[in-house]
C-alpha cells in the first residue's frame, strides 16, 4: 500500500488533481486502489470481475473528480464508486453465461467445527469465504464487507450506500448472522429464520 | 420445571454491540445473558474471520495498467449502450413518419369531403401523437447525449462506474414507444404510508396522475433499479408494474413483481420501493 496520506495531504492532492495535476491524480489513484480492489474482490467474489469493477471504479473516480465537493471523505466517495461499480459488474455477470466458475446459488459450505474457538481463524480458507459471501444477497454482502473488511462506521456506510443508519445496522446484522449460519452448516437464509424480538 | 426462555436480544443488537453501536445500558444487560453471549461469540468470530482474511494485492504492473487506463480514459463517458439502443435509428424514424403520412392521406381520401373536419381532427391527433412521441424522444435523446453531462454534473456523491443514476425532469421515455410508463403514485410522509397505499393494488392511472407531484424518472433509472432488485431478490421475471413516488421528500421508484412467496412458495406479488439514485430499499412487502 502507498504511504499513508494525512487528511490535509489528501485534500491538497485532490485539489491539485482537480486542477489537472496528473501526478497528484496518479498518487490518489494508487493510494486508494488497494481498498477499491479489496472491496470489489469481496463483493464480486472472483479476481476477473473484481479487476473489471476496479477498472471501472478508477475511471469513474477520474471522471467524477471535478464534481467531488469534499463534503464526504475522499475514501468514502471512492467506496461509493467502487460499490456501484461492483453492482454494475454483478448485473453484467447475471446477464452473461459463466463457464468454469462456480455457481454460488444454493451453495453448501463445509460446516466449521465449533468445538475449537479458533476454528474460524484456523480455517482461513479464502475460497470458503468467497463462497459464503456469494451466498449472501448483495445488499447484505456489501454492508458486511464495508463494515468488517473496510472497517467503516455505520454512518460512513450509510453515506456510501445512501441509506439510513438503521438500515445499515440491520443489513450488517442479517449478513453476519447469515454468514455465521452458513459457516455452521445451517443453509437457511435470514428471511426464513425467526427474528428474536427484544 | 422451567423451560428455556428465548433470548430477548435480537441479532441486530448483538451485531451492534460488536461494533460499539449499542447503548451502554442494553450492552450491560446483554453481558448478563449467557445465551446471547454465545451468539455474540459466534458472530464475532465470523466478523473477525472476514476482517482478518486479506485480499491478495494486485501485482505492480497490473496496478500500473489500471492507473494508466484510468488516467488516459476519455474525459466524457460514452453514451450508455442501452440508451443508444433505445434511440430509434434514423431510417426507422423516417419510415415511421412515412407511414403516418401515408395513413393520413389514405384516411383523407377515403373519408371524402363530408368528413373533412373529422379527418382533420384525426390527422391532427395523429400528428400530435407523433409530435408528442417525437418530442419525448428528442428530450430523452438530449438527456442521453448532451445532458448526460449535466446529469453527471450533479453526480457529486451519487457516482456509478458505468451509468450514473439520475433523476430527470424529462418525460418518461417508456411512453414514447407506446409502453405504459411508470405510474405517478404521489407523495407520502413515510414508507409505511406508501405501503398502506399499495397494500391492495397499484392505484389506477387516473388516480395516480392526479396525486403526482414528483417528476418522472428516466427509463434508465427504472431499468437500473429494477434490474438491481431482480438480482438482490433473485427474481426471474421483470416487474409487472412500475411507479414513482415521493417518500419523506425523497424520490423513490416502486415495482411490483409476480413471484413466489418467501414463506411458502405460493404465488404472490412482491412490492418494492427503492431510492431513485442508489436503488436502496425503502419498502418491501408481499401482497
Amino acid at each position: 500500500m502507498s504511504t499513508p496520506l494525512e487528511h490535509d495531504d489528501e485534500q491538497r492532492l485532490v485539489a491539485a488533481a482537480r486542477d489537472g495535476d496528473r501526478l497528484a491524480l496518479d498518487r490518489l489513484l494508487r493510494f486508494h486502489q488497494p481498498q477499491v480492489y479489496a472491496v470489489c474482490r469481496r463483493i464480486t467474489g472472483n479476481d476477473a470481475d473484481a479487476l473489471d469493477a476496479t477498472q471501472e471504479a478508477l475511471i469513474a473516480v477520474v471522471r467524477g473528480l471535478g464534481r467531488f465537493d469534499g463534503r464526504a471523505k475522499f475514501s468514502t466517495w471512492c467506496y461509493r464508486i467502487a460499490t456501484n461499480a461492483c453492482l454494475d459488474e454483478l448485473r453484467r455477470r447475471k446477464r452473461r453465461p459463466v463457464v468454469g466458475l462456480p455457481e454460488h446459488d444454493g451453495v453448501v459450505i463445509d460446516p466449521i467445527d465449533h468445538r475449537s474457538s479458533d476454528s474460524i481463524e484456523a480455517l482461513g480458507d479464502r475460497e470458503t469465504l468467497d463462497a459464503a459471501l456469494a451466498a449472501l444477497a448483495p445488499e447484505f454482502r456489501i454492508a458486511v464487507v464495508l463494515r468488517d473488511l473496510c472497517q467503516l462506521s455505520y454512518a460512513e456506510i450509510a453515506e456510501v450506500l445512501d441509506i439510513p443508519a438503521g438500515t445499515v445496522r440491520s443489513r450488517i446484522a442479517r449478513g453476519r448472522f447469515h454468514l455465521a449460519d452458513l459457516l455452521a452448516g445451517n443453509q437457511t437464509g435470514p428471511d426464513e429464520r425467526p427474528t428474536p424480538t427484544p | 420445571m422451567s423451560t428455556p426462555t428465548p433470548s430477548p436480544f435480537s441479532d441486530e443488537e448483538l451485531s451492534a454491540l460488536l461494533d460499539g453501536e449499542l447503548d451502554a445500558a442494553r450492552a450491560a444487560e446483554l453481558s448478563q445473558d449467557p445465551s446471547a453471549q454465545r451468539r455474540l461469540d459466534r458472530v464475532r468470530s465470523t466478523a473477525q474471520w472476514l476482517s482478518s482474511t486479506p485480499v491478495d494485492p494486485l501485482e505492480g504492473d497490473v496496478v500500473d495498467d489500471l492507473v494508466a487506463a484510468a488516467l488516459d480514459a476519455p474525459a466524457a463517458a460514452p453514451t450508455p449502450i442501452r440508451s443508444r439502443q433505445r434511440r430509434p435509428a434514423p431510417w426507422l424514424a423516417a419510415a415511421a413518419i412515412a407511414v403516418v403520412f401515408a395513413v393520413g392521406v389514405t384516411l383523407i381520401i377515403q373519408g371524402g369531403s363530408s368528413n373533412t373536419d373529422e379527418m382533420a381532427t384525426i390527422d391532427a391527433g395523429t400528428q400530435e401523437s407523433t409530435d408528442s412521441a417525437g418530442g419525448g424522444r428528442t428530450a430523452d435523446d438530449a438527456s442521453d447525449s448532451e445532458s448526460s453531462r449535466p446529469g453527471e454534473e450533479k453526480m457529486n456523491s451519487t457516482e456509478s462506474a458505468a451509468e450514473a443514476p439520475q433523476l430527470t425532469t424529462t418525460a418518461p421515455t417508456a411512453e414514447t414507444n407506446g409502453d405504459v410508463g411508470p405510474l405517478a403514485l404521489g407523495s407520502f410522509v413515510s414508507g409505511d404510508e406508501l405501503r398502506v397505499a399499495l397494500a391492495e393494488a397499484f392505484p389506477s392511472d387516473a388516480d395516480a396522475a392526479s396525486s403526482s407531484s414528483t417528476s418522472a424518472p428516466t427509463a434508465e433509472a427504472v431499468d437500473r433499479c429494477g434490474e438491481q432488485l431482480r438480482i438482490t431478490l433473485d427474481l426471474d421475471a421483470a416487474p409487472q408494474q412500475t411507479g414513482f413516488a415521493e417518500v419523506d421528500d425523497k424520490a423513490v421508484l416502486v415495482y411490483e413483481f409476480a413471484t413466489d412467496s418467501f414463506a411458502d412458495g405460493s404465488p404472490t406479488t412482491l412490492v418494492a420501493a427503492v431510492g431513485t439514485e442508489a436503488c436502496e430499499q425503502v419498502v418491501l412487502f408481499e401482497r
